[in-house]
This record gives structure tokens, C-alpha cells and sequence, in this order.
């Protein structure tokens, strides 16, 4: 049953919406914490998680036949995305320390907020749209 | 995405439907030789609506992967994926009730 | 779609921080002495913007901006002999600060701000219409 779905993008959606909303955890802590003295800008590793999304696409598509869309193995998928890519850590922004050892850049926080819950709305209108299309084909009904 | 239907065209062809009539050679039958011009359309027409969810998936990742592909580019390419597919269920859907009604007039 | 909203957010600082400096530049209108306790009068700060460099396949730039001090303006002179910091003249040198220039700056760094989250908000409008094409 499972190859029903591993020939999809659902499994390579459901890893980007499930970054995308631990993410909106993260972003919302540095938020909250624009005052906070001490505070270190944290956020997911955006670009490392971007590679390994295409690492797993090509792993898959090494493994098809020329114009097919091969299966997600989920043993590649569990190696190429290992939790330490879900954690938060702080970064290097570059931006201003203040005084109070903060690094805040309020519009950086707002900006990758947004920009990070556009992407998730996407990303799950995709999921559905994926699913819907898969059960119009199961109930051969359009 | 090899859905039941889209699996269909992209394997190396139907059980119930003889691949060596699609060239319309004159060896075949005659009673299957009306038949190939619209086999040949229908397996087109099913390569085609698999190329179509091919795309869409290629559009989806490179959107999630960070690419340079916009919104827009995905989301209509899913939609066409979509159309095309629910297309073709309602062409098969047809098929199986003329299928069917051929059927009853033999009785 | 999403690189716009990069875009806007480098306006949105340089805005910032243009508003920092006509920020300071206010508080320190009649400064007299720098920050070592020196008679120098502040000299008044100003903020360039530059356009951020072009990638290759970009569109859109951004802005980058630099924080200068103002060489051009050189501080005034106002006749008080009364004053701790006064020259032997009498004559103390204040910052050359115009406030009717500072708070001018500032009405049009506070509406070029709102020009920038407006952009955001009409991109998040389009992403969110995208979607309706999947409906």
C-alpha cells in the first residue's frame, strides 16, 4: 500500500510542511523575545534542509527508469533528514548586538515569519491537491 | 504518479490491448483493424496525462527545494495534472458504460 | 514571489535606521562635548542608501545603506560667553542640526516605511489569490 503514496511528492511535502510549521515555532520564540535581554536570534537550518530535499530527489530518481518518478524510500529519507536538521539553533545573523545582549532585527523576525507561513500554505494546499488527485483516481470518480 | 490509470501508459503496455496493432500493419485482423487508429489515441492520451502528473511532480520539488520555478508555474501545472487525469477518468468512464451497453445488445 | 519580501525588508531597515540617526541627530542638537568628555561638537550623522548588488538571475534589488557623518556640515557659532565650553571669544560651537531638516526626514523615512510593509502585505495577498487556482 505504501507505494501509493512513496510515488508521489507526498512524502518529500510532508517533510517540508513538517519543517515549515517547527519553524513557525522558532521564529515566533524570537518574537516574543525582541525584548528579552540576552536573547540569541535562533531559527532551523533552512539552506541544509533546501539540500537535502534535493538529495533526496536525486537519490530517487537514480533509482527510476528514465521519465518515472521513482519511490521515496523512507530508509534514505530517515538518513537524509535526521532530527538535528528539525532543532533550533542559534545564528549568525550578522546583525547589531544591543546593549542588553540582545540581537533582535524585528524586521528580519516579521519578514521570515511571513515569508515561512506563505510557504507552509502552499506546501499544504500542495499536500491536498495531491491527495485529492489520488482519490479521484482510487473511487474512479472525477 | 503512477495512479491506476496513469500506471497504465507508462508501463510497456495494456494486457488487454495488443501493442503490434498500433502500426496499423496489414497483418492484423480485420476485425481489430478499425480499432488501432483509437488505440493509438488512447495510449497517447494516457502517456500523456502521465507526462502531465511527471511535470507537476518536477514543479512541486523544485519548489520546495528552493529553485527558481514561481508560485504560479507549480500551482497551474498541479491543476492541469489534475484536470487531465479527471479527464481521462471520465473518458474511461464512458468507455466502459458504451462497453457495457454493447454488451446488453447481443442478449 | 517570496525574494519581494526580502526585498521590502531591506527597505524596511534602511528606513530604520535612517530613522535612528535623524533620531539621534535630534537628541544631540546642542551637544557640545563628544563622548570622552572632549569639546567637539556632535557632528550630525546621515545615512546613504545604495542599491544591493545584482545577482545574476535577480529582478528585483534590494537596498543597502551606510551611516556617514556629515563632513559638509560644519557647526555653528553662537555668541554666549556664559557657556562652560565657551572659546576665549566667547563664542560657543554647537552642532550644525536643523530641526525643521530632521523632522522633514523623518515624515518622509516614516512614510517610505509604510510604502515598504504595504508592498508586503499586497505580496502576501498575491500568494494567498495563487492558491485559489488549486480551488
Amino acid at each position: 500500500m505504501q507505494p501509493i503514496f512513496q510515488n508521489t511528492p507526498l512524502p518529500l511535502l510532508e517533510l517540508a510542511a513538517r519543517f515549515g510549521e517547527q519553524r513557525q515555532d522558532v521564529l515566533a520564540g524570537n518574537v516574543a523575545n525582541i525584548d528579552t535581554p540576552g536573547y540569541r536570534t535562533r531559527d532551523l537550518p533552512v539552506e541544509e534542509f533546501q539540500k537535502a530535499l534535493t538529495q533526496a530527489m536525486a537519490a530517487r530518481s537514480s533509482h527510476a527508469p528514465p521519465g518515472h518518478y521513482g519511490p521515496s524510500a523512507p530508509v534514505i529519507l530517515q538518513q537524509l533528514f535526521p532530527e538535528t536538521l528539525f532543532r533550533a539553533n542559534e545564528i549568525n545573523s550578522g546583525h547589531v548586538t544591543f546593549q542588553d545582549g540582545n540581537n533582535r532585527n524585528i524586521e528580519r523576525e516579521v519578514m521570515e515569519m511571513t515569508k515561512n507561513s506563505l510557504m507552509q500554505n502552499m506546501v499544504i494546499e500542495l499536500m491536498s491537491a495531491q491527495f485529492q488527485m489520488l482519490q479521484a483516481a482510487i473511487s474512479g470518480r472525477a | 504518479m503512477t495512479t491506476p490509470i496513469a500506471g497504465l501508459g507508462s508501463q510497456s503496455g495494456l494486457s488487454f490491448i495488443d501493442p503490434t496493432l498500433l502500426g496499423g500493419s496489414s497483418t492484423s485482423s480485420p476485425s481489430v483493424q478499425g480499432g488501432t487508429a483509437f488505440q493509438k489515441l488512447l495510449l497517447q492520451s494516457l502517456s500523456q496525462v502521465n507526462d502531465m502528473q511527471l511535470q507537476s511532480n518536477a514543479a512541486v520539488e523544485e519548489l520546495i527545494s528552493g529553485g527558481s520555478i514561481t508560485q504560479v508555474e507549480t500551482l497551474s501545472a498541479v491543476k492541469k495534472a489534475d484536470l487531465a487525469l479527471k479527464m481521462m477518468l471520465q473518458i474511461r468512464n464512458q468507455l466502459l458504460d458504451a462497453y457495457n451497453e454493447l454488451q446488453q445488445v447481443r442478449i | 514571489m517570496l525574494k519581494s519580501i526580502d526585498i521590502s525588508t531591506s527597505g524596511l531597515e534602511a528606513q530604520r535606521q535612517r530613522m535612528n540617526t535623524i533620531s539621534a541627530n535630534i537628541a544631540n542638537l546642542n551637544t557640545t562635548r563628544d563622548a570622552e568628555g572632549n569639546v567637539a561638537p556632535f557632528q550630525r550623522r546621515l545615512v546613504t542608501f545604495q542599491a544591493a548588488q545584482d545577482g545574476p538571475s535577480d529582478l528585483g534589488v534590494g537596498v543597502t545603506y551606510q551611516v556617514e557623518v556629515d563632513a559638509g556640515a560644519s557647526p555653528r557659532r553662537v555668541f554666549d560667553p556664559g557657556h562652560p565650553d565657551a572659546d576665549p571669544d566667547g563664542f560657543v560651537q554647537l552642532p550644525n542640526i536643523d530641526v525643521i531638516t530632521e523632522f522633514v526626514n523623518a515624515m518622509e523615512a516614516s512614510r517610505a516605511y509604510e510604502a515598504n510593509v504595504a508592498a508586503i502585505e499586497a505580496t502576501k495577498q498575491m500568494a494567498s489569490q495563487a492558491l485559489r487556482i488549486l480551488a
